[in-house]
This record gives structure tokens, C-alpha cells and sequence, in this order.
């Protein structure tokens, strides 16, 4: 809101410059977002209605520089009868309007007043309108409280009533659009229709125009949650309703309406209609200073308290010493509690002048959660594989989530910023592969990224978060050298970090299978399983998926359900050898038959249990000959450790043999040859 | 040894001046990065620290906010709705009540969590980021305890001098409560029109605030036994202070080549 210096001198005998009065406001806790001039524009973060009118600001100044209130510039209401020659009117729901004031205005002869209030709103930078709008709004920002105008032509007979919207009801807004109403709705209306909506706007019908002679001037405290509905349901937002959204100050829709009136009329009109649906009983809050110290860790002298406290408008009746029956004012409905007093002891006191210490209870390590800590393991370890971190927003676009699989899991958002982004992610392949054009159009000619975050699911209409590991790769692995070209990113590249990851991890019994996902390629995609439950999936992204987003290459992609990894986690404390006792190492070659993949092969080993066998990897491989039919060829190289002791010849034979029968038995492997013990290794 | 090295090192006119092999590591993102700076810094202070739900419930983000009705579109932008009652969450405070509600004082304890608020995407602010808010509730905590708490969490964060200023704030959920500032890093060197600060020479860098009595009732506390205060940040705030990143977007963006240029944490 834009406040005036010389508006507020209406109401306070200021005679500081504006410079001080922003320090002022900033020191009460209002944030100044600009100062030019006699013109400051603050936001304040409250509920509280009175501060936005000048007249509530101005409170808070009197208090901060301790100077008196000027009288106030209208004059008390003179209220008439529920039912004038005029008007009849009804409050139909008490839950949605507790003060309802209306005053009809023959005359428009306020042309004394209007030079002034076009001033007053020229002042604020806004542009002045008709000269019923010009006082309306007027009022509204001296005072905080809503005054709406309607033409009394519009209205059918004499009756007005304050209700709620019913179905198939519309209304017309300024601009011609036709809004639905509903019972949740507060509306303004007479014998036969709505006319406005009650302290938001009023309807096309009903405006102000320049034919308009007779007007009848309308204010209210409404509900506030109505209003803020409709501002989030029907986008429709005005100063009126960022007022009426908080609540109001129950005492000025009849000044409020009165002082409109004489500003029109040019004089005082009879015939104030005003309803409450009860009479107004202050609140009481009891303040204790002592309270007040615990809660600072200060003390504050009593007289300041008093004098804060009664400058903004408390009433304070001492009970005993440093106790107090503090009545709150009506523009206060923020105040509930103690604290809330306490609050403003702070500060008008100023929090910054308060003292500051550590607590007392000695300090012991934090802790952080298993997850978390997890999760630092695994970024490591992908940062040394060269994998950049990367955080996407968690939408995903309808239209691209259908690739992916889930797409009737997905939940989607009710007011999305765009239609790209109106389901939640089920998967976060899509937002990594939107960062791989980004970074591809910049010229990289290598990227490799991975995103540690969360995907959403609806299991039985509830959403489901499930933390999700996802990476993509494509390109080359290392920058251009002068020494030789450097290896390019593909299937094993990633399949070789997954399982990289995983057995620094201490992840036991990993294993692979060939399976069809959605976003891969057929028979380049491979299910990761962990003890025998499958955890997640990675390889070749479709490549119309990759023309889709804009890529003309190939890329690699996994994800991985990190509360599925973390289920399957058993900690594997590896043990390192004495520097006395070597590792028996043998590389033995086999023939083996088309169809057998490797997988095969590592199963039959890792069922077999092998004491002491540390690492089984693959040297050598050669695919079978398809035409031919000749059988593919490799060659493992085994590493086994016998714990304290150097093996004998015999004992390493008849291990190694073990392993071989075993091959050639259930994988159907043919022994081309077997090496002896040709290499003994240490450890550290 | 590599086989297109070995000729090179041979030659008599072998060159030791040409540029080594290496490998390139991955890196952090920006704002993750910070985020645990922020978690490390707290774990130090003593707190514990977990990581917040994205998606909340209504009900219990307006509890823990301690108000029945949804304040007016500011700062924190309008949530993202799923359905009547789910939100994605808009600020860490709401989890941090959630995790806290098995929990029995004396406790020290901080939430951080992935947050989306309803604006449109514009250099300085973009619908995703990172807040973090932690809890302190012990036998006769008072509001200096909040401020000396937040000073020290501020410095080692920061890990360099800054100025710190309080001043008072509406928050819904601290009787009373403040915004904190930290002296401007840009103003410090330079004249002349700021992009941080606009020229105030402070930059509002959390809020905080003594817990109200009601959050202490939810949480089954007995309010005039034990007091305690709340702290926050918004982490993409603080990151785009910390790296004098003058577009918060491009810092959230996952440009791998900008972020091997222009920082390092």
C-alpha cells in the first residue's frame, strides 16, 4: 500500500521528514518496498486491517514517536431506523456479515470536497475517476474500510439484503463477464437479484455512471474466508477484497459510510441504516509483566509498557502490580493472547535493542537422518564418476509423461502455472532430459547429470512420495586431449556406474535382467534387482523420445526407487588383507553358446557360495558368430583370498575346479583352458 | 603405459610442458549445495535435522501456521492445490510441526525441505526452491536466546563478517517475531545502484520468532513450563546472496558449464 506523508498529517501532527518515518516504519516492522517523495509504498505481512489505511499507519507513528492523535475527522454516525423511506434492510446470514451500514444519497452536490480528495488520490499515484468512486476509494484508503457504490436505479423495490449467492445465480462484472454464484458466497441484493458481491466488487448493473443521481452507499464487516475463495477460485481481486480478507475493524461501517456520504452530499445525511447481529464486546487479554521479562529476557520499564500500549489504542486497568486487564480495540482483532501484547512491547520497544545469548543446556552433535546421509554417500560417488547434480520443479508435462509409463498414477495439479507442467513427476527422466537440451544448445559436448528427488504416485486416490534416483548421460567422458581421443558415454558406461555405486554402497546380490520399459529401448533395456526385487531399470532412451525434446543423439538412462535400494541395504564390511597373505588370482577361457548372457554366468557363481572369493570380473569377450554358428568366447579372471594363511597349490586347484564344473554344468560352458596359479597379488 | 604416450616421451624433443590427463568430476548444484551448508551448520549447533515431505496437508499447514484462514497472496506466493486437501508445501515450517508431534522437549530440531509457490517464473523468483526452519524449546528460553542463536547460525553459514539487524515482523506462528537482515555483500564494495539490496545496504535473510503458546498446546507442551523460538531461510534466497548471483533462475538452472565457471563451494 502507498501512504502519503501529507495524508497522514490528516490524522497526526507530524513534523518529521519522510526519511525518518520510513525508519520508523521499518523499526515497527512494517517493509518499505520503495520511498519516493512524500510517498512510501509498505507491505506489512499481516491480517491486521488497519494497516491498510493511513489512519491505522498513522496510529502505529503516534506510538513510535510518541505524539497525540488529532481528532478525528468525522463526525459520530446519527443512526436511523432499520427501515427508511428509503431502504428496508435484511441481514439474511449472521456467519456471514456481523455489521451491515447503508446510507442513500440523493444529492451529489460535494463539489467543495472533491478538489481535495482527487488531491488525496493523485497523491498515492492513482488515477482519479468519477467523483462517487474518487470519495469511495478515498475513504477506503484513509480509513482500511471497504465503501461500495451502487446506483439506486438498479435496484427493484426497497429491499436490500446481505446473503448468500444460490445456484444458477450469475452476476455481471464490470468488463461484461457473467461469474456463477454460489452458497458460499456473500452477495448484495434486492427483491430480485445480486447485485454486487459483498465487499469485493459490485456488478455491471449496479455501477456508477455518469447519469448516476442517486446512490446508495454500502459497508460491512463480511467473512473473510468467502473472499479469499473467490479471489483463489474466480481470480478476482480488488483493494476491497484484499480488505475484506482481513477481517475489519467492526466500528467503521457507519462512519465510514457517513463520512462518504457528507463528502457526496456536501453535507451530513439522515437516514444511516445500520445492522450488527450483536452488540460488540471488547476483548480482554491479561498482561503480567514478569511474563513479559521470561519471554525477553529483558526488563522493561512499567511506564513505557503503559505508554505503548494506550497509544495504540489499549485500554489498561492495573489489577496489581505489574498486572494488567488490557482491553483490546476493535481494529485489533489480531490481539488474542499475552504474547500478542507482548509483541508489541518488543516492538515499539525495538527488537534490535534487545540483549542476545546462547542457551545455557551444553551443546551435544546434531544427527542427521539414515536417508540423508545416504544420500551424501551416493552424490560422492557419482560426482567421481563425473555426474553433475541437477534439481528440477516437481510438474511434468501431460503430454511427454505418457512416454514414460505411470501416466494414469500421476496426480495432477488443480492450478498449474502452465499446461506443461500440470501432473506431478512420477519419474525424473523427463526433467533430466529437458537439462541435457539445455546444456546441449549451450555446446556441451559431454553431459552426464543426476537428480537425487522425489515422484509422486496415487495409490488408492492418496498420493504416495517416493524418493528416486534418476541419471542420463550422453557424450564424451572427459574433455578433448591432445593425447588420444577420449572414450564416449554408453550402455556400459552407465550400467558400470549403477553397478559402481551399488558395490561401494555394500549392496549384496545385485543383479540384472533384460526387460521392455516404456522410455527404453527394446532389447537396450535391462530391471536392476537387489536380493531379488527389482529396484529400478536403466538403458537407451527411445530415440523418438529424443527427437521429441530436441535431441539428435544417443542417450542412457536409469532410475532407481531409493526407498526400494535402501529396504535391500545390508551394509558389506569389507575386509582387507594382512599384508602377509596374497590373493590367488586365475584366468580361465571358455566357449560359450548363443543365447547364454552373461547374468547366466554370474549367478551360477555368485550361488555357489565360493569361500573367500573376492571378485569375479570379465577380461576377455567375444560374441558367437551368427552366421557361422560358432560359439562366443571369454575369459573370467577370478580373485579368491584364503583369510590368514597362503594357500596350497592342491586347495586353490580344487577351488578353481569347483568353479568350472559348475559353469560347464548349469551354464553349459565349454573350458577352452585353465590356467594354474599365475599371479600372486597383495593387498593393502 | 598408453601406447600413443609412449612415442612422445621417447622423443628427445619429449614436451613435459603439455597439458595433463584428468578426470572431470561431477558437481554440486548450487542451491543443494547450500542447502548442506545450512545442514551441516545446524548439525554443528547441535539440532537434528531432517528432510521435509513436498506434499502437505491443509489442514496441517494452516495448524502449524497457527491461523484458520489462508493469508493473502505476499512473498511465499499461493500454494500449488492437488486436491481439497493437499497442497505442495510452500515452506518447511508446516513439516518441521508435523515431525516434531511424537517429540518431547527439551529438543533442538530443523526440517529442510523442496518447496513450490505459485508465481510466475521471473528472474528473482521461480516456482521451486529450498527453505529450511528449525526449533529450539528448553526451560526458560527467552527471545535472547533467538537472537543469539540465529547470530551464531548466521556466522557460520556465512563463514565471513556480516552485519546483522533485527526488526519485528508478523509471522502467525511467533509472538513475537522478526525478520533478520544481513549488511549487503555488493554495498560493502561497490556505489551506486545495487540489484541486492536496492540500495539499503541490508538484505532480509530469515525470520524468526518466539513459538506461540497455541503451537506449544498442538504439540502437547505446556506452554508456561517451557518456551522456545523458531528460525528459517529460504536456501535459494540465501544461495542467491552467497554466490552475488544476480538471477536466481540461472542459478537454478542445470547448466553444468556455467557452474564449472562461476563457483565453487
Amino acid at each position: 500500500m502507498k501512504i502519503h506523508v501529507g495524508w497522514l498529517r490528516d490524522f497526526l501532527p507530524l513534523r518529521d521528514d519522510p526519511a525518518l518515518i520510513k525508519e520508523r516504519l521499518v523499526s515497527t516492522g512494517r517493509q518499505v518496498l520503495r520511498a519516493k517523495g512524500d510517498v512510501i509504498e509498505i507491505q506489512d505481512g499481516t491480517l491486521r486491517p488497519d494497516l491498510l489505511g493511513h489512519l491505522g499507519v498513522a496510529r502505529e507513528l503516534a506510538a513510535s514517536l510518541a505524539l497525540d492523535m488529532k481528532p478525528q475527522l468525522w463526525a459520530e454516525a446519527e443512526v436511523g431506523a432499520e427501515i427508511s423511506d428509503d431502504l428496508d434492510v435484511q441481514i439474511m446470514d449472521e456467519e456471514i456479515c456481523s455489521r451491515f451500514s447503508t446510507l442513500v444519497i440523493k444529492s451529489l452536490h460535494g463539489q467543495a470536497q472533491t478538489g481535495f480528495v482527487r488531491e488525496r488520490i493523485l497523491s498515492v499515484g492513482l488515477e482519479p475517476a468519477d467523483p462517487v468512486t474518487d470519495v469511495i476509494r478515498f475513504v477506503m484508503l484513509a480509513t482500511g474500510q471497504p465503501v461500495q457504490a451502487l446506483d439506486r436505479r438498479a435496484l427493484t423495490g426497497r429491499r436490500l439484503l446481505v446473503r448468500r449467492g444460490q445456484p444458477g445465480e450469475t452476476l455481471r462484472l464490470p468488463g461484461g463477464k457473467d461469474i456463477p454464484l454460489s452458497a458460499d458466497m456473500p452477495v448484495i441484493a434486492d427483491e430480485k437479484k445480486p447485485l454486487a458481491l459483498a465487499g469485493i466488487t459490485v456488478g455491471e448493473a449496479a455501477g456508477i455512471i455518469s447519469t448516476t443521481r442517486e446512490v446508495v452507499l454500502i459497508s460491512g464487516i463480511f467473512a473473510p474466508d468467502p473472499a479469499a475463495a473467490i479471489r483463489r477460485r474466480l481470480g478476482i481481486r480488488t483493494d476491497s477484497s484484499d480488505r475484506t480478507e482481513r477481517g475489519g475493524d467492526f466500528s467503521l461501517p457507519p462512519l465510514a459510510v457517513n463520512w462518504a456520504g457528507r463528502m457526496l452530499s456536501g453535507e451530513d445525511v439522515p437516514g444511516l441504516i445500520d445492522l450488527a447481529v450483536r452488540p460488540y464486546k471488547p476483548r480482554t487479554v491479561v498482561l503480567r509483566k514478569p511474563r513479559i521479562a521470561e519471554l525477553l529476557g529483558a526488563e522493561i520499564e512499567e511506564a513505557f509498557i503503559v505508554r505503548t500500549l494506550t497509544a495504540l489504542g489499549f485500554r489498561l486497568e492495573s489489577q496489581h502490580a505489574g498486572i494488567w486487564q488490557v482491553k483490546v480495540p476493535s481494529f485489533r482483532s489480531d490481539i488474542e493472547r499475552e504474547a500478542d501484547l507482548i509483541e508489541e512491547v518488543a516492538r515499539f520497544y525495538g527488537v534490535d535493542r534487545l540483549p542476545a545469548a546462547l542457551p545455557r543446556r551444553p551443546l551435544t552433535a546434531g544427527e542427521g537422518t539414515e536417508a540423508r546421509k545416504g544420500d551424501a554417500e551416493l552424490r560422492s560417488l557419482l560426482f567421481h564418476q563425473g555426474f553433475d547434480e541437477a534439481v528440477n520443479s516437481a510438474f511434468s508435462d501431460p503430454e511427454k509423461a505418457v512416454w514414460f509409463g505411470n501416466e494414469n498414477l500421476a496426480l495432477e495439479i488443480r492450478n498449474p502455472l502452465d499446461l506443461q507442467s500440470a501432473l506431478l513427476r512420477t519419474t525424473l527422466l523427463p526433467g533430466l532430459l529437458g537439462d541435457l537440451v539445455l546444456n546441449l544448445r549451450r555446446g556441451a559436448e559431454g553431459i552426464h547429470l543426476f537428480e537425487i528427488g522425489r515422484v509422486f504416485l496415487r495409490r488408492d486416490e492418496s498420493p504416495v512420495e517416493r524418493r528416486s534416483l534418476a541419471l542420463v548421460t550422453t557424450g564424451r567422458l572427459a574433455p578433448p586431449l591432445w593425447l588420444k581421443s577420449e572414450p564416449e558415454s554408453d550402455f556400459f558406461f552407465l550400467k558400470g556406474t549403477c553397478e559402481g555405486f551399488l558395490r561401494e554402497l555394500g549392496f549384496e546380490a545385485v543383479s540384472f535382467r533384460g526387460e521392455d520399459f516404456p522410455c527404453l529401448q527394446p532389447g537396450r533395456s535391462l530391471a536392476l534387482f537387489v536380493k531379488g526385487e527389482k529396484i529400478g531399470f536403466l538403458g537407451r532412451i527411445r530415440s523418438d523420445i529424443c527427437e521429441a525434446f530436441g535431441i539428435d543423439r544417443d542417450v542412457w538412462g536409469a532410475e532407481i526407487d531409493l526407498a526400494a535400494m535402501a529396504s535391500k541395504s545390508s551394509r558389506v564390511h569389507r575386509r582387507y588383507f594382512s599384508g602377509s597373505f596374497p590373493c590367488v588370482s586365475r584366468s580361465i577361457s571358455f566357449h560359450f553358446p548363443s543365447g547364454l548372457n552373461y547374468q547366466t554366468i554370474r549367478d551360477v557363481v555368485d550361488r555357489l557360495s565360493v569361500p573367500g572369493l573376492e571378485d569375479m570380473s570379465l577380461s576377455e569377450w567375444a560374441a558367437p558368430d551368427a552366421e557361422s554358428g560358432s560359439d562366443g568366447r571369454m575369459t573370467l579372471q577370478f580373485r579368491v583370498h584364503f583369510p590368514g594363511r597362503d594357500p596350497t597349490e592342491d586347495e586353490a586347484d580344487a577351488l578353481f575346479q569347483k568353479i568350472v564344473k559348475a559353469l560347464q554344468g548349469e551354464a553349459g560352458l565349454q573350458l577352452i583352458q585353465g590356467g594354474k596359479i599365475d599371479k600372486r597379488t597383495r593387498k593393502d | 603405459m598408453d601406447e600413443q604416450e609412449e612415442p612422445s616421451q621417447n622423443n628427445p624433443v619429449f614436451d613435459p610442458t603439455l597439458p595433463g590427463r584428468f578426470r572431470t568430476l561431477g558437481t554440486p548444484h548450487p542451491i543443494l549445495a547450500l542447502r548442506r551448508r545450512v545442514e551441516s551448520a545446524l548439525l554443528e549447533m547441535g539440532f537434528c535435522v531432517e528432510e521435509g515431505e513436498e506434499i502437505e496437508n491443509l489442514y496441517d499447514h494452516h495448524r502449524a501456521l497457527n491461523t484458520t484462514r489462508e493469508q493473502p497472496e505476499g512473498e511465499k506466493g499461493e500454494p500449488f492445490r492437488i486436491d481439497d486437501e493437499r497442497i505442495l508445501s510452500t515452506r518447511a515450517f508446516p513439516n518441521l510441526i508435523r515431525i516434531l508431534q511424537n517429540k518431547k522437549p527439551p529438543l533442538r530440531f530443523a526440517c529442510s525441505a523442496k518447496v513450490h509457490r505459485r508465481v510466475v517464473p521471473a528472474p528473482d523468483r521461480i516456482p521451486v526452491g529450498f527453505d529450511f526452519a528449525g526449533m529450539l524449546i528448553d526451560y526458560d528460553i527467552t527471545f535472547a536466546h533467538l537472537k543469539g542463536t540465529v547470530e551464531a547460525f548466521l556466522k557460520v553459514f556465512f563463514r565471513e563478517k556480516r552485519n546483522i539487524r533485527f526488526r519485528p515482523r508478523a509471522l502467525p506462528f511467533a509472538e513475537p517475531a522478526v525478520a533478520v537482515d544481513v549488511s549487503c555483500p555488493e554495498c560493502r564494495d561497490r556505489k551506486g545502484s545495487c540489484p541486492f539490496c536496492g540500495n539499503s545496504g541490508w538484505i532480509p535473510m530469515m525470520n524468526a520468532g518466539m513459538v506461540d503458546p497455541q503451537i506449544f498446546k498442538q504439540l502437547s507442551i505446556d506452554p508456561e513450563s517451557f518456551s522456545g523460538f523458531v528460525f528459517g531461510m529460504s536456501i535459494d534466497h540465501a544461495a542467491r546472496i552467497v554466490h552475488r548471483a544476480h538471477s536466481l533462475s540461472s542459478l537454478f538452472e542445470n547448466d553444468a558449464a556455467f557452474r564449472r565457471g562461476d563457483f565453487r563451494l
